[in-house]
């Protein structure tokens, strides 16, 4: 595993959680759109990492440049990730930059460490025009870093 | 603005990373360069295809 020598847990995602979030940032094209991420915090050999492996989307307030969560659907969501998610917990969000790149504006940094301030959770920023996504961190300063991540996939005949 | 409290303490459960046994590796970003994703579609793709033409 890397990145933990700097102090950031390395993240894994499963391939259905990427391409659910991905598909999610393409209808909403021309819009930016908001969701979450799901899994878990592991630990093996002393070491921590991230296993994303749901997304959910976010209802939210939107427009081409600037997306934040719908507040009055924040509860709503977070009680459908309890009932269908319940080994599950919000290992971070994603949102969509459509057309200009993966970063974190200043929004995108105050809505992470407003509603994300634990720090194994990350933030999935997706630009379905360039195809690209980058997974990225806040830390106490505000500024953010990127962060090691990988694509995994459950072998085919393996069920949960 | 609402901070999410959904996160529970929780014991972290043991286990190796997913990257063999019951899980294969697809693509890295070590680096944190990011991810092509034009890439990882395509090869999505191309294996719904193959299915397809299995079927």
């Amino acid at each position: 595993m890397r990145g933990e020598e700097a102090g950031v847990l390395p993240v894994y995602v499963e391939l259905e959680a990427l391409v659910k979030a991905v598909r999610h940032c393409r209808e909403g094209l021309p819009y930016e759109v908001i969701g979450f991420l799901i899994g878990e915090r592991l630990r093996w050999r002393d070491k921590l990492y991230v296993l994303i492996t749901d997304t959910v989307r976010g209802r939210s307030v939107q427009t081409r440049t600037y997306v934040e969560f719908d507040q009055d659907a924040l509860a709503e969501v977070a009680g459908l990730i309890r009932e269908e998610h319940p080994d599950a917990e919000i290992v971070g969000w994603y949102h969509s930059h459509p057309g200009y790149g993966c970063f974190m504006s200043p929004t995108d940094i105050r809505s992470h460490t407003t509603c994300f301030p634990y720090p194994h959770q990350v933030a999935l920023v997706i630009d379905p025009v360039r195809g690209e996504a980058s997974f990225f961190k806040v830390d106490g300063e505000g500024d953010y870093r990127t962060v090691p991540s990988a694509v995994v996939r459950r072998t085919r005949g393996q069920d949960r | 603005m609402v901070r999410i409290v959904e996160v529970r303490e929780r014991d972290v459960r043991e286990a190796p990373p997913p990257v063999d046994g019951e899980y294969e590796l697809i693509a890295v970003d070590w680096e944190g360069v990011g991810y092509d994703l034009s890439d990882l579609l395509s090869q999505l793709e191309d294996e719904a295809s193959r299915a397809r033409t299995e079927d």
